[in-house]
This record gives C-alpha cells, sequence and structure tokens, in this order.
C-alpha cells in the first residue's frame, strides 16, 4: 500500500492538524499517512482529530528526541 | 493546490470539518454575485473577503473585478469607510446567470444556485425590501456570508430565504408568473 509521510515536528496548534488535514486530503482512499510529530499538543489532539473526521489511526509510536510516529489510514467521506 | 499563504491564511477556516482544504478551494474559485446595501452588505463582504470569496459587484470606490481572487482585498476598507448607504443597487450589470446570487433583505438573506431561477430570485429579492436599521446589520451580514458558502460548497439546494425572524429557517423562494402553479 502507497504511503506518504508528513513531519509536523516544527509546527504548532492549529497548524498541526491543519497540515495532516490537508495531507489526508491529498492521499488516496485506503493509503497510508505517516506523521512525525512532537510535544503533547500534537500527541492528544491528532490522532483524536483523524479519528474524528472517519481516518483510522494504526498506530503511534515513541521515537527518539521526543518524536513520536503516527500511522493513519486515510478514508474519506465525500 | 492551495499556496503557502493561502494556508496560513485561511487554516482557521481550513480546520472546519465543512470546509477543509478542499472547500477552501472551492471558495477561492467560486465567484458569487451580492445585492444589497448598507451595513449588513458591507459586514457580509468583510466576511465574504476574509473567508477568500471571490465578489463580483462594486462598493462605492472598492471595485471587485467578475472572479478575482479578494485576497488583497483590505476587509478593514468595506468596514470602515465610506457612508452607511453606500449601495450595490447601482451596480451596472449582475453577475453572469451562471453565478451564485445572494440578496440582503430587510431581516432576512435570499439565495439563488445556478440551476434556480432568476425571475424567481428577483421576485424574492424584491419582496426582501431594503436594508434598514430594525435588523442587526452584523446578524444579517454574518448569515448573508454563511449562506454563500453554504451555496458554494454544498450546492444541495436550488435556493431560498431565510429570515431571522423565523428561526434561521429555509423557505422557497417566490414564484416568477413562469413558475407559477397552473
Amino acid at each position: 500500500m502507497a504511503r506518504s509521510r508528513i513531519d509536523i515536528t516544527r509546527e504548532v496548534c492549529p497548524m498541526t492538524w491543519v497540515r495532516v488535514k490537508l495531507a489526508l486530503e491529498d492521499v488516496a482512499e485506503g493509503a497510508e499517512l505517516e506523521v512525525l510529530l512532537k510535544g503533547d499538543e500534537p500527541l492528544r489532539n491528532i490522532p483524536r482529530n483523524a479519528a474524528a473526521d472517519g481516518h483510522e489511526v494504526k498506530s503511534l509510536e515513541a521515537q527518539a528526541g521526543g518524536v513520536s510516529r503516527l500511522l493513519l489510514v486515510a478514508h474519506h467521506r465525500d | 493546490m492551495l499556496s503557502e499563504d493561502q494556508i496560513q491564511r485561511y487554516s482557521r477556516q481550513i480546520l472546519l470539518r465543512e470546509v477543509g482544504g478542499r472547500g477552501q478551494r472551492r471558495l477561492l474559485e467560486n465567484p458569487v454575485s451580492v445585492h444589497g446595501q448598507g451595513p449588513a452588505l458591507r459586514v457580509a463582504l468583510a466576511y465574504l473577503a476574509g473567508g477568500g470569496t471571490p465578489l463580483v459587484g462594486a462598493l462605492g470606490e472598492v471595485a471587485f473585478a467578475a472572479g478575482a481572487p479578494v485576497e488583497a482585498m483590505n476587509a478593514d476598507v468595506l468596514v470602515s469607510k465610506g457612508p452607511a448607504t453606500v449601495s450595490l443597487a447601482a451596480l451596472p450589470a449582475r453577475g453572469p446567470a451562471e453565478l451564485p446570487e445572494i440578496a440582503i433583505g430587510h431581516d432576512a438573506v435570499a439565495f439563488r444556485l445556478a440551476s434556480a431561477c432568476p425571475a424567481c430570485f428577483d421576485a424574492t429579492a424584491a419582496a426582501l425590501g431594503a436594508d434598514d436599521t430594525d435588523a442587526d446589520p452584523v446578524a444579517l451580514g454574518a448569515l448573508a456570508a454563511l449562506l454563500v458558502q453554504r451555496v458554494v460548497l454544498a450546492r444541495s439546494e436550488q435556493g431560498g430565504v431565510v429570515s431571522l425572524r423565523d428561526q434561521l429557517a429555509t423557505l422557497p423562494l417566490t414564484r416568477c408568473p413562469a413558475h407559477q402553479p397552473p
């Protein structure tokens, strides 16, 4: 399955979710989007917002340097 | 594709589930013809300019080219300058028939998609009367701007009237002579 990647470790709210939301719109139905994020706010909000928009939260893993790797599967409503 | 400037400028709107990036592109690409006068019109135009909707018309010395993006337009001009009576009524021509239209009346707003009858819309707009000081111009202008966005984003209704008096229910357009029931 094709996978895209976005790094939002340097973004702050609300641009963290704006970047991920736009990236999800650009990937095909069922495709994966890998999100690199950092900090409490995106760690708390990005998975929640993605799920609320109908996307699948496949995994969330902590990595070195306080970075987390979130894997989303895009599901488009329209 | 939205530019970086557009992403930054419209980020609060992109966040909305009903808009997103695709919806924001639609708002930027679809001009709307707006009719009305007075402070409610200026409020509506300021909101629409802030949201990226291209406008067709003119307000005093502020002119909008048909279909041109209004990103460069300073919304402050619309709300802080010019007499309260400045009007779009003297426009030389309405926008092309294929453009959605919005008319701001006394305490209600009429809207029409391109697929709806222009004569029905005109009959409805004429019955709305002119904007005056009885209605809250901020509420009426904000309502008009929201309806423009609903028309552009949803395209699910042909046209209608939303009144501040009727708890924001959407009422049908007045029928023109050609659409009167037999």
